[in-house]
């Protein structure tokens, strides 16, 4: 395969571009100075802090409250609608938290059509009744438990299936009843996924900028952007992404830890679950609602509302529209591509050399997903916009017409803080599907004459192409959902569906905002279709 | 161990051989040769080398030292290594490893891609033939069980005609019912079509069954490299002696060139043992030269037993501290603790 080490070189470059943003935030987290930061310290921080914790406590029950049971029920018993229910209630994945944040409030608010129909009713006007307030910390938890449930419930099913029935079994013959085996030794066994589940989630909630923004909840990433855009002090930006950063390594090395022990706790041999509890009556009904509910709230009513607005209400779509997709699909398209292509550079040099340096720097490449996009976008920033004044002094030096801020400015920024944000998910897919192609399989080309060349065209490149589409089409997706990272780092008017979406949302034209966020939805349910019948044990997009 | 070749009528030659992940040595100081026609064999415990020396005949491990050359081409050499494609050397994995993608006759025909169409599909269906799979062509290799996957891909290396075979362990996945039919047969099928072979493998019946000479290794060096008639009966050296089935060492004092006083008595050769009288060694003896014997002088007591089908083995204690395997009669069921009559039927020594 290739040249040995020009290769391993090649992948550690791209691991040390990679890993560059987040070095540099980093590096701002033991410079907590300057008189902003301090300023920062005695008004905001505190909030912001407050705000995050209470928002993870927050969003952390209530995965676990839609997650764990849901994932309980249509792994381990049979009621009507088990199958489908069991890949529906993944739909809500699909759904951002931002999208279902303004599509709820314009559901919910006082002009919005319950409390118009409530007042109706009952003949009440502005301030004769208590309405939930929908716009506050409670209605963020609200929004984001609804949406980043389908993790822990991925975790938790993956689990429940691998549980051996021999361990119930065994629960049994020592005189347990079914039911007590269960919850003594199921739940147990399956804690360390759920766990790994759980802190997925919060590394979501963590990243989150659309959804607290538009609430007017203030968190780690609003404090960002407003140091950012407000007091224009990149430094200050840094310090508070940086304290952020070490929130997230703990979730991290949570996740990780839970993992390990996730993989001691899985039997060895996992067979079909062939013993359902069958559940009849009032305990199928229960248990169908339960399924139903997440799923009614986080997708079908949301969903329904958008195309509702989209088709009925909004402006006719035009040439802006047209021009929005176009931005959207082609970076998303270019991006993919990108990671792709990285990620096989990457796994075919880990395969290769599987020596430890190169195995460390491509494991740290992978971080990235775990980041909040504010923290990649203001770690991508400071490295380039410093190259580009390099840049410019170096040719006024030579009298030269200045070039203007040509990586900082541009399309090359948001595609970098793609490529580190989202190389993880690529690495993943094109990594397993190196993985099914055992060296003896090389090997046994090799014996019977053929080159390297020819058993990369001839067995490589078909077993590996339905991941390499897989992996493409998920990082394309998940760019064309991206937020806060294009939010900071698009150029001057280059605009995204996501972008505008936003955009209108924060102008209260919910209504407007609609085409363009189905159109995410829609894409959005493509990696969610293909999770079904497949539960994935990796982290699921 | 040093080995000297006549390299006219050897195929493959491995001279002096060996290899080295860093500064761990693998094999070390490896020489044997197949000759044409032969199937050698690499038997010995896991880790003792001897799949790195099959992979280095490949071209898959680089040597450190020596040369390893086949019908007096040089495949590898110091710092020359011949690519692994340009060796004219099939190979047969452990793990199968059959292309899941592309169907029977497609893998067969994977190294005959130099071949005009319509004698590639001739060759596949003769060599279909041969390993009693005709008619599978257009299956896939996951529609087919372990020992059809494994005739595949005895047919997959067979197929280009190559001038040497390497088998790699290709057995060890297999139930011992379907080994003990595909072991003979695979043999024959080389035997038959000629191809020079060798086996790697940690299963003595294996390479007793396919193998004209067998070379046992341990810790990366050749400790015997023999007829499988040798090996058993004329070990070299301890470790093969134990390796190889089953035995005993009995200390003894040797009393003259063919004679040795063991604590079961006065033992004679009929060959001179090599060693002289006044020694102190140990006599090796295996379960099928300690018979049972109703009315022996000689008397152990049973300490266990094993049904067998056709015999007895059964574990005596003689002379106090002495055990050893005795073989008897499928009749003669003795019940432990018994004392039974025993007689060494010896007609060479094996003295250490």
């Amino acid at each position: 395969m290739f040249k040995r080490h020009g290769l391993s070189v090649f992948a550690v470059v791209i691991a040390a571009f990679i890993s560059l943003p987040v070095i540099v935030i980093l590096s701002y987290l033991f410079k907590a100075e300057g008189v902003l930061w301090q300023h920062l310290l005695d008004t905001v921080l505190s909030d912001y802090l407050i705000n995050s914790l209470l928002l993870m406590l927050g969003v952390g029950t209530g995965v676990l409250m839609l997650g764990v049971p849901t994932a309980w029920l249509t792994s381990m018993c049979s009621f009507p609608g088990r199958r489908w229910l069991s890949w529906a209630v993944l739909l809500p994945m699909a759904m951002p938290a931002y999208i279902i944040a303004y599509t709820y409030t314009g559901l919910l608010d006082f002009a919005g059509p319950i409390q118009t129909w409530i007042r109706d009713l009952t003949g009440l006007g502005y301030g004769d009744y208590w309405f939930f307030e929908i716009r506050s910390l409670g209605g963020a938890i609200v929004m984001m438990s609804l949406v980043l449930y389908p993790y822990v419930y991925l975790m938790a099913r993956a689990a429940f299936l691998e549980q051996s029935v021999s361990s119930i079994e065994v629960g049994c013959s020592l005189g347990y009843s079914r039911w007590r085996a269960m919850w003594s030794l199921a739940l147990p066994m399956a804690r360390p996924a759920i766990i790994a589940g759980l802190s997925l989630a919060l590394m979501e909630t963590l990243a989150d900028y659309g959804t607290v923004q538009y609430f007017g909840v203030s968190t780690f990433t609003t404090g960002i952007f407003r140091t950012f855009y407000g007091y224009g002090d990149t430094a200050a930006a840094a310090q508070l992404a940086a304290s952020l950063l070490a929130f997230v390594m703990l979730l991290i090395l949570l996740e990780r830890y839970s993992r390990r022990r996730a993989r001691y706790h899985s039997a060895s041999e996992s067979k079909a679950r062939a013993d359902l509890i069958p559940l009849m009556g009032r305990n199928a009904v229960i248990a169908v609602s339960v399924c139903l509910a997440p799923l009614m709230f986080g997708f079908i009513i949301p969903a329904t509302q958008l195309l509702f607005w989209a088709v009925f209400e909004a402006e006719p779509l035009g040439w802006e529209f047209v021009s929005l997709a176009w931005n959207s699909f082609s970076l998303a398209f270019v991006a993919a591509i990108i990671a792709a292509t990285l990620a096989i550079i990457l796994s075919y040099a880990r395969r290769n050399r599987p020596i430890k340096p190169v195995r460390t720097l491509i494991a740290m490449a992978g971080f990235g997903y775990a980041l909040p996009g504010t923290i990649i976008a203001i770690g991508v920033l400071i490295p380039l916009a410093w190259l580009d004044h390099s840049l410019i002094a170096l040719f006024e030096r030579f009298g030269w017409h200045s070039p203007g801020l040509i990586l900082s400015g541009s399309l090359v920024a948001l595609l970098f803080a793609y490529t580190v944000r989202f190389l993880a998910v690529a690495l993943g897919s094109v990594h397993s599907g190196l993985e099914k192609i055992k060296p003896s399989l090389d090997h046994a080309g090799r014996s019977m004459g053929h080159s390297p060349w020819a058993i990369i065209s001839k067995i490589h490149v078909p077993l590996m192409r339905s991941s390499i589409l897989t992996a493409v089409l998920i990082v394309f997706v998940d760019v064309l959902k991206e937020l806060p990272a294009t939010l900071i780092l698009r150029p001057f008017n280059f605009n995204t569906m996501a972008v505008r979406a936003y955009e209108l949302a924060s102008d209260e034209r919910l209504v407007d905002a609609a085409p363009a966020s189905i159109m995410i939805v829609l894409v959005g349910l493509i990696p969610v279709l293909m999770l079904h019948g497949s539960i994935a044990h990796r982290r699921p997009q | 161990m040093t080995m000297s070749f006549d390299s006219s009528d050897q195929h493959l030659l491995v001279d002096n051989v060996s290899i080295a992940y860093g500064q761990h040595t693998i094999v070390q100081d490896v020489s044997l040769a197949v000759g044409v026609g032969e199937i050698g064999c690499l038997l010995g415990p896991s880790g003792c080398g001897k799949s790195t020396l099959l992979r280095a005949i490949a071209g898959f491990v680089p040597l450190q030292s020596g040369s390893i050359s086949l019908a007096g081409k040089t495949l590898a050499k110091d710092d020359f290594c011949l690519l692994a494609e340009a060796r004219d050397v099939g190979m047969v994995f452990q793990d199968v490893a059959l292309f899941p993608h592309i169907n029977i006759a497609a893998n067969v025909a994977f190294g005959l891609h130099h071949w005009p169409k319509a004698e590639q599909v001739q060759r596949v269906e003769e060599l279909l033939d041969l390993v009693g799979l005709s008619g599978y062509q257009e299956r896939y290799p996951h529609a087919l069980s372990g020992g059809q996957q494994q005739r595949v891909a005895l047919a997959r290396a067979m197929a280009p005609k190559p001038s040497f075979l390497l088998l790699d362990e290709p057995f060890s996945g297999l139930d011992a019912m379907l080994r003990e039919e595909l072991v003979p047969e695979v043999g024959a099928i080389l035997r038959q079509e000629k191809i020079p072979g060798l086996l790697v493998t940690h299963d003595q019946t294996e390479a007793f069954t396919m193998a004209d000479h067998v070379a046992v290794m341990n810790h990366g060096r050749i400790e015997q490299w023999d007829t499988a008639y040798n090996i058993y009966h004329k070990p070299d050296g301890r470790f093969v002696a134990d390796f190889i089935g089953e035995g005993d060492f009995l200390a003894c004092n040797v009393s003259s060139d063919t004679c040795v006083e063991s604590p079961i008595g006065h033992l004679c050769s009929d060959r001179p043992h090599g060693f002289s009288a006044g020694q102190q060694a140990e006599v090796f003896i295996r379960p099928d030269d300690v018979l049972h014997l109703d009315d022996s002088p000689i008397t152990g007591r049973i300490l266990s037993k094993r049904f067998r089908g056709t015999h007895f083995l059964y574990r005596v204690l003689i002379a106090g501290n002495q055990t050893l395997f005795c073989f008897a009669d499928s009749h003669h069921n003795h019940e432990i603790g018994e004392e039974i009559g025993i007689k060494l039927s010896l007609d060479h020594l094996m003295l250490f």
